[in-house]
């Protein structure tokens, strides 16, 4: 029994070997243990035991295992560990609580990116079953379609009759030939619906044409990043890229943070194996350049404001943050960390789906019972609690700075943040999204 | 035949071989494991360049920039963060240590300037370069003379070398000490990723360290046998080292770092634009 379970397991590792290849193996190989990673670690803030080289070691563990013929006849005294479930189980404790935020990759003395590493530990956790069942279940109904219910199809429709409303009767749903194409997704509609509808004001203003698909393009793709799913993961790369292609859109525009930006801009390539079908931009990008040229103008309020990066946009996509907006129209503040050295809101990956209020908003509208599955299931409560902490403590970095607003570019960060500080000892602060601070205040 | 006869004269090839034979396997892997015949993402510093002037001018300074950046960032950020592992973990053990012990020791320059003569490498001569060390070495050399009173007879003398190198041997010593104790703290509070091989590794350049040391700075009075036996266990331990090196952590020094940094710039900056 326990031998066929480890054959299993075994395959899930040389289904993965496809995704090992030469910056894999510098990361398992060349750790020199140095130590310099962990400060900035917002898990290792939590608990000592959970820093980048410790998260990254269980991939290490099993690649040994598999691929070291040395390491394999030491053992454990070489750290070489077999797949069994035991092990997995052990392993999810470590890379559940990793929110690939990037930020170890950063300042790692020999450039490791200890969350690549936990991200594909996931993939040998999804294999075995281990998944926790919130996230398998919304990674397959993303994968099969079955997210489009009623209720998503009837929110759709009415986010559709908003955009009529401010773009003159026309919702040029997958109209071809337009300059930017919106993958909405059902986060979107429940979470960020005025980013949507910000958004859209904003290209209307500034004569850009825009289209949207017919449908919400996933829950929020690409879920199978989150659980290191590869397949699922590369199926909707190319279901996104393959619209784009067909609408002859110039620009796929990502409103959203989340992992969806580099997904689609950096990793899909590789992942998917297809060509991007156009050029892929963060709303941040495309308003800092219109700015840039002049072509945006604001009005200056009196706040004080400051930036939140998010990960996936600054270390994981290069998007820095938009100093021709924000110093132009506020009294700008820097956060101690920042940029580089931003810290994560606690929503990362999986995290944000694992918070009680998102799992039952999205029960609502997906019509399956994700609250009851996060109540069974005592690890990702632990994780889901693990993640809300480090918002807290992300939080209290931002009040220490003093702004009145925050803006971001994220849905995963604005719920965090808003929750962490909506339970602080400033819960004025306001959390925005960059579209809403734009639509509300261009001239 | 006494042991330093056998490591100088029967092992010394066989650790070359297996050093270059080591390497070889391991470069080779990463080059085989590159999955280049997939498509490729719109790299970010290409619009960065172009933002900014062309690759010339602007793109090109900003490259050099961020090449220097990928290799001071982790020290940067050691210095704010762990200052205690900046000084004991790279200032005393990589850059005072290592570095100059290994390559600027007198004994150790002669060994070198012995495999490789005039450090000419093929077309390429390092001549002017070792001059340039040479000079910095001996204002160095004058700077400790003078600060920590070291006996010495001129200037440039073994004498003043060795004084060094005393002085430095210790600080080596110091840091591998620093470093296993850290490593054990660290084990202590459950972190998972230090490993026996860690600590292995530890012992065996303190092994290196230690009999050099004691070869370099034992009485003159030492019997011969002993000093050979001294001398023999040293070059033992840094053939075994040698040897090694390519599956070890420290092959770090050679590749690892290198590969990663390059790996960084590429990933972070030219791909991404971080
Ligand atoms: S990616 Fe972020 S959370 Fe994960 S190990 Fe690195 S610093 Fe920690
Ligand atoms: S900084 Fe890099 S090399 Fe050092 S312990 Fe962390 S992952 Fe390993």
């Amino acid at each position: 029994m326990m031998r066929a379970e480890s054959k299993n397991l075994e395959k899930a590792f040389w289904r993965l070997s496809k995704y090992i290849e030469s910056n894999t193996i510098h990361y398992v190989e060349n750790c020199i243990s140095c130590g310099i990673c962990y400060e900035i670690c917002p898990a290792y803030h939590l608990d000592h035991k959970y820093a980048p080289a410790p998260i990254g070691e269980w991939f290490r563990r099993f690649y040994r295992r598999q691929l070291n013929p040395i390491a394999r006849v030491l053992g454990k005294l070489a750290h070489a560990y077999p797949l069994t479930i035991e092990n997995l189980m052990k392993a999810r404790e470590y890379v559940y609580r990793c929110t690939n935020c990037g930020a170890c990759y950063m300042v790692c003395a020999a450039g490791i990116d200890s969350g690549h590493l936990a991200l594909l530990t996931k993939s040998l956790i999804n294999d075995a079953g281990l998944t926790p069942q919130v996230l398998k279940t919304l990674n397959e109904m993303e994968l099969k379609m079955t997210y489009l219910t009623s209720k998503v199809q009837d929110l759709y429709g009415k986010l559709i009759e908003e955009i009529k409303k401010i773009a003159g009767g026309e919702a040029h749903i997958n109209e071809p030939d337009r300059s930017v194409y919106i993958p909405i997704s059902v986060c979107d509609l429940v979470f960020a619906k005025d980013v949507i509808i910000s958004t859209i004001r904003i290209l209307e203003k500034l004569g850009i044409t825009w289209t949207i698909p017919d449908v919400p393009v996933g829950i929020r793709p690409p879920m199978g990043y989150v659980i290191g799913d590869f397949t699922s993961y590369a199926a909707l790369i190319r279901r996104i890229y393959l619209n784009a292609k067909e609408l002859n859109c110039r620009i796929i525009l990502v409103t959203d943070c989340g992992y969806m930006y580099p997904a689609l801009r950096f990793e899909g390539p590789y992942i998917a194996e297809i060509e991007q079908p156009c050029k892929i931009l963060s709303i941040v990008e495309l308003l800092e350049d219109y700015a840039e040229r002049g072509l945006l103008h604001l009005r200056k309020i009196a706040d004080v404001a400051t930036w939140h990066d998010p990960c996936m946009l600054m270390r994981r996509g290069g998007v820095e943050y938009p100093h021709a907006i924000l110093e132009e129209s506020t009294f700008f503040t820097k956060l101690k960390w920042s940029g580089k050295y931003s810290r994560c809101c606690g929503g990362g990956s999986h995290m944000f789906f694992l918070q009680e209020e998102v799992a039952k908003a999205l029960s609502e509208v997906l019509e399956v019972d994700l609250v009851k599955m996060l109540e069974k299931d005592t690890f990702a409560r632990k994780i889901a609690e693990f993640g809300y902490e480090m918002a807290k403590h992300r939080a209290q970095e931002i009040i220490e700075n003093g702004p009145k607003i925050v803006i971001t570019a994220c849905t995963s960060c604005i719920f965090m943040l808003r929750k962490a500080i909506s339970e602080s000892t400033m819960p004025f602060i306001e959390v925005k999204h960059l579209a809403e601070f734009v639509a509300k205040n261009m001239l | 035949m006494d042991l330093l006869t056998f490591v100088l004269w029967y092992l010394s090839i066989p650790t070359v071989a297996i050093f270059v034979g080591g390497m070889v396997y391991k470069v080779m892997r990463y080059a085989l494991m590159a999955r280049i015949l997939v498509p490729k993402p719109e790299f970010r510093w290409r619009e960065i360049a172009i933002r900014k002037g062309s690759f010339w001018d602007i793109g090109f300074w900003h490259w050099i920039k961020e090449l220097i950046a990928v290799f001071l960032r982790p020290i940067i950020w050691s210095l704010r963060v762990n200052v205690l592992d900046f000084v004991g973990g790279l200032l005393m053990l990589h850059i005072l240590g290592v570095i100059l012990i290994l390559f600027l020791v007198g004994t150790h320059v002669g060994i070198w300037f012995n495999y490789v003569p005039y450090l000419k490498l093929g077309i390429i001569d390092l001549t002017p370069l070792i001059l340039l060390i040479e000079k910095i070495w001996f204002f160095l050399c004058l700077a400790v003379k003078y600060s920590t009173k070291v006996v010495a007879l001129s200037p440039w003398s073994i004498i003043v070398i060795a004084g060094n190198a005393y002085v430095l041997a210790l600080c080596v010593l110091a840091a591998i000490a620093y470093k296993f104790v850290d490593h054990l703290i660290k084990v202590k509070r459950g972190i998972i990723n230090i490993r026996p091989g860690d600590f292995a590794a530890l012992l065996l350049l303190l092994a290196v360290v230690l009999t050099g040391f004691l070869t370099a700075f034992s009485p003159i009075t030492t019997p011969i046998p002993v000093q050979r036996l001294l001398l023999g266990l040293h070059v033992l331990f840094g053939e075994i080292f040698f040897m090694t090196l390519p599956f070890t952590k420290f092959s770090h020094f050679l590749f690892g770092y290198w590969y990663g940094k390059i790996h960084e710039l590429y990933d972070a900056y030219a791909k991404r634009g971080v």
